[in-house]
Parts: C-alpha cells; structure tokens; sequence
C-alpha cells in the first residue's frame, strides 16, 4: 500500500512542482538587502522614540488615575528580571517574574449594541470608485497630497506631506474608507474617513485619518489612535463604521494583523467623538485587561543554560481565589513556542488551528476562597532551535497565559546563553 | 520522491558560497513548499522573502552550519505556521483589504493544492515536507518539533487521506 500511495503522491507532487514552478517570481536577494538595511535604520529611529516614551507613558498613566475618570488603566502586571542562583544548580539562570496584575477598574461601557457592529459599515477601497454628492471620494484619497501633524502619526510612518498615488505612499496604503456625518466639522457635509496600513514588510499598524473639504481642498481634520508599543495598548484597527449620530466606531485589537488566532487576540468596538478640535472615545471598553474575577494568575519563568548548546527551563504558573466565594473550573492556558516540547503539570491540548505551538491547560478545579494552586512547565531547547525562533519571530521564544479569554501574562524566553 | 525538489539536495553549501548563490538554490523550492502549504503563491513569496531577510544578518554565522538550509526553511515555516507571525498577519490583512492576487496555476488544474487544503495542519506540514523537501521522518519530526512516532502517525493518515482524495478526483475527471 505505502509503494501504491509513493507512485500516486510522487506523480501528483510532480505535477504540482511542474506546474507552480513557472509562476514562482523569485525577488532576488536585492530587495532583501534593502529591505535589511531599511529595518537597521528604522530601528535606530525607534529606539530613540522608545526611550522618550518610556519616561512619558507612566506620567500620563498615573494623571489619568488621579483624575478617576475611565482613562486607560494601567496594564496589569509588573515584570522583574533578576539573577540569582537556583537551588538545584550552582550555574546561574534567569528568573522572570509576573507579579499578579492590578485588579483592573471594570470599565467596560460597552452597548450591547456594540456586539454587532454599526450600522454604516465602510468598504474596501477602491481607487476607481466615483466622488458622490460633493464628498470626498475614495479617489479623492487614493491619489491625494495631504500633511499630517506628527501628533496625528500615523504608526512608525513618516508625518508631514503624504503624496499618494493608487492609493500608495511609501509603505503607507489605504485600506478602507468610511463615509458618515462624523458631527459639527468644516462644512457640515458627511466627512470620509481612511484606514491606513503603514509598515511595509514589518508588522506595522493600522490607524485612521478623517478628511473634510474645505473649498475646494481636503483636509486633514485629525489622525488616531495614537501609536504605542506599550502593554494594553491599541495595535491594531480592522474596521471602522458609524451609527449616523455623530459616533465613530472603531473596531480594534491588541495585536497586530488580521485576528488570524482569535485565542491571542482581544478585538473590541469602541466608539469615539468629534470633540471639537480631536476626536476622543465616549463609548466601549477602555482597557483590554479582563474585569476583576476574584482570581489572581501570577507566573515565574526559570531559564538555566545546560552545558554544551541547549537550555532547560520552568515555567511555574499559580492561580489564587482572592475572593470570599468559593470559584469552580479554575484553569488557565499556557502557550508555549512550538519548538519547547513542554512537559509538566499541564497536558497539552488540541487547538483549533493546529499551527504547531503547544496549547497546555492547567486546571485547578473549584478553589475556595483563600486557596492556591500552582502548576510546573518544563521545556528544553537548542541552541539552533532558538536562533531559529528569534529569527522568525523577533523574539527569542514566548510564553503566553490565557486565562479565560484574557491574556494575563507573556513572556520572551530568555536568550540561550553563548557558550 | 518527487524528482522537482530543489531545495534538499544540496543541503551543506561549500563554506565559500554566497549567499546570492545560496538564495538562487534554494528559494524557488521553499516557495513551491510554502505555496503547497498554505495553498497562496503570493503569501509563500513573502514568506521566503522574509526568511531571507533573517538570514542575511547572521549568514557569517548560518554558513558554517552543517544545513544552512534547513535553518532558512525552519524559519520561514515557522513564519507561516506560529500563532505568533504578526509579520505575515498584517500582510494577509493588507493583502486582503487590497483584494490584491498574485497570479498562479488555477486550482482546476492543481488538483493537488485543493487535496492538501482539507488535511489538517499537522499532517498537510509532514506530507509537504516529506514530498517536496524530501526531508526523512527524522528530520520532519526534528523540524516540527514532534516525536518521530507522532509524525509517522501524521504521515500515515496524511498520506492516505491525500491519495483517496487524489483518487476520487482523478476518477471524477476521468470516469
């Protein structure tokens, strides 16, 4: 059977390869030194903006704290990294630690209407599609010369004269557009709103600008949401739409792309407002964090190099009932990289995509209040494996922990150490 | 095997090779895998171009491994596959938003792509793998990461569900 199954998979394989091989269109190693050579650049460009917001973003977290309004909370779980020497080992490892988030504000103010979506949906830009009734047309925006206030920047893009053409600028591209009366800006006239996807070959973002004519120009009323890298923060937007009162609907997620795995991605409506000068949310949730259920989640992992080229490490995940009742069917779900073969407490379970990285559930059953359990993961890995994961991922390797449909910790595997 | 596979041969390139040389080997097989994959021309380009641009950087180092080309496939397959790949997220979502299309050989006639779609992952990667980059079950499980019996096990019921549905369609077509 296996010679019968070789001869028939070998032909159709064959036939496969005949008849994909003429249309591959190999780039060449050209564009990808350019392109290496461009993210080197942007890198060095980041790294300097990071450190500014690094020392801005808990400033403007703890201001809107004071203000108790439904400003963003602050993102749960504070990271620690330190060095010390394991008990098992004289060699040192790295030990990480996610303290318990912040019980986070339930400031969900999400409509039930919400769950839906809007009722003015946008549409898939197509650059040949006519101007109607004065507005500004998708055309109008495909091949429009317009300047954005570096405050309205569009992700890591460039701010100031945007010339499109197609739809193109640089390695921003127009995705969607939106028409609605958006409220009282320029001449009263429904305004147009475009979603933009900026970053080229790089994960990138996703973020709006809202046009109005004024005359015979167009302008650029305001762009949002603003970018960040930080924890909690809006990374993507993948729709918009209206409700013909004046609300902006925003349909956006914690992660970047399409929502190709739900299970890792929070995606959410919130509604925004004309307010004058900017647009400001009035509508949705606030915090991509879960509502306090009663249960804490804290997390250690520890990386110990082993001798030669491969790394051994633990990741320890306790789940608490911090409430007064008792909570059933405590469990959370562990993710690993696909390359850490994880063994442990928590077996490995089936996911719905099948991708190859490990789905580990921990289940603790009913705890009473007061009550802890704490489960062990353990995972080896080469070297050769982990320059491979860092490689393809921009990271060395990621633990995630999902408890209910909430992330509530992740983690970078720690670098293999150079031997 | 497949006698079109290109991108196993010539697993350990001579220390002098170049990296150009070495794209020029080994690419257009790697795409050919991916597209068998995930069943998208333009996506497995991307792919490749990708795992290209991370190989570039550490080449000095990549090249004095014992299958450089096992590295470079490793990561793009690990761009197509991980719940992780934002890179090729954001792509798809462009792409899709954009309603843009590379152009490939027509589904029609690729009777093979449309029997690939409806195995599951696990065992479209092993049979990909085996066919297209001639890899041995050994070196299937060493790359995915799994138990060489848990390929096995994936091959066996790929492969048999692969050669039924090929079966059925050439029948449709030619009974």
């Amino acid at each position: 059977m296996a010679d019968e199954y070789d001869n028939l998979l070998d032909a159709a394989f064959a036939g496969f390869s005949a008849a994909a091989a003429p249309h591959v269109k190999l780039a060449g190693m050209d564009p990808v030194r350019r392109t290496v050579r461009h993210r080197r650049t942007v890198r060095v460009t980041v790294a300097s903006a990071v450190a500014v917001i690094a020392v801005i973003a808990p400033v403007a977290a703890f201001a809107a704290r004071d203000r108790g309004d439904s400003g963003p909370p602050l993102p749960g779980g504070s990271a620690s990294v330190q060095v010390s020497p394991p008990p098992e080992s004289p060699s040192p490892s790295v030990v990480i630690q996610q303290s318990p988030p912040e019980s986070p504000r339930n400031t969900d103010t999400t409509p039930p209407s919400a769950a839906g979506g809007p009722p003015i949906a946008s549409t898939a830009v197509d650059c040949a599609h006519p101007a109607t009734g004065g507005l500004v047309s998708a055309a109008d925006l495909c091949n429009l010369t317009f300047t954005l206030p570096a405050e309205d920047q569009i992700g890591p893009c460039p701010t100031g004269k945007l010339t499109f053409k197609d739809g193109k600028s640089g390695n921003v591209q127009l995705l969607r557009v939106l028409q609605a009366d958006l409220g009282s800006i320029g001449d009263g006239r429904p305004e147009t709103v475009g979603l933009y996807y900026c970053g080229g070959s790089d994960p990138g973002t996703a973020a709006l600008v809202v046009f109005d004519r004024v005359g015979a120009d167009i302008r650029a009323v305001d762009g949002f949401p603003s970018y960040s890298e930080a924890p909690g923060a809006i990374r993507w937007v993948e729709d918009l739409g209206a409700d013909g009162s004046g609300e902006l609907w925003l349909r956006v997620s914690d992660r970047v792309g399409g929502g190709m795995h739900p299970i890792t991605v929070t995606t959410q409506w919130r509604i925004y407002q004309w307010g004058g000068d900017k647009f400001k949310q009035v509508g949705g949730s606030t915090s991509f964090t879960s509502p306090d259920r009663g249960v804490t989640v804290a997390s250690t992992l520890r990386a110990q190099p082993a001798s030669g080229s491969s790394q051994h490490g633990a990741l320890t995940v306790t789940v608490r009932n911090t409430g007064s009742a008792s909570v059933a069917d405590v469990s959370v779900r562990v993710l690993l990289s696909w390359m850490t073969a994880p063994q442990g407490d928590c077996p490995v379970v089936p996911t719905e995509t099948g991708g190859g990285d490990r789905m580990n559930l921990c289940s603790a059953g009913t705890l009473a209040p007061g009550a802890s359990k704490t489960f062990t993961l353990r995972y080896d890995w080469t070297q050769e494996q982990a320059d491979a994961y860092a490689a393809g991922q921009n990271s060395t390797g990621l633990a995630m922990m999902l408890f209910g449909d909430q992330r509530v910790d992740e983690y970078n595997l720690p670098p293999m150490s150079k031997n | 095997m497949n006698p079109l596979h290109t991108e196993a041969l010539d697993a350990s390139p001579p220390a002098s090779q170049d990296i150009d040389e070495f794209y020029a080997a080994h690419a257009r097989g790697l795409v050919l895998q991916l597209y068998a994959f995930t069943g998208d021309l333009g996506a497995a380009q991307d792919l490749v171009q990708e795992a290209f641009c991370r190989a570039l950087p550490r080449w000095e180092r990549l090249r004095t491994y014992d299958d450089p080309a096992a590295w470079v496939r490793r990561v793009a397959w690990n761009l197509a596959t991980s719940r992780w790949r934002r890179t090729r997220a954001a792509l798809d979502f462009a792409r899709r938003q954009r309603e843009e299309h590379v152009a490939g050989p027509s589904p029609d006639r690729v009777a093979l792509a449309a029997a690939l779609a409806k195995l599951p992952p696990n065992q479209r990667k092993a049979v990909v793998l085996r066919h297209l980059a001639d890899l041995s079950v050994a070196e299937i499980a060493q790359q995915l990461g799994a138990a060489e019996g848990t390929v096995r096990v994936w091959l066996h019921r790929g492969r048999a569900a692969l050669a039924a549905e090929l079966a059925d369609t050439w029948e449709d077509n030619h009974g």
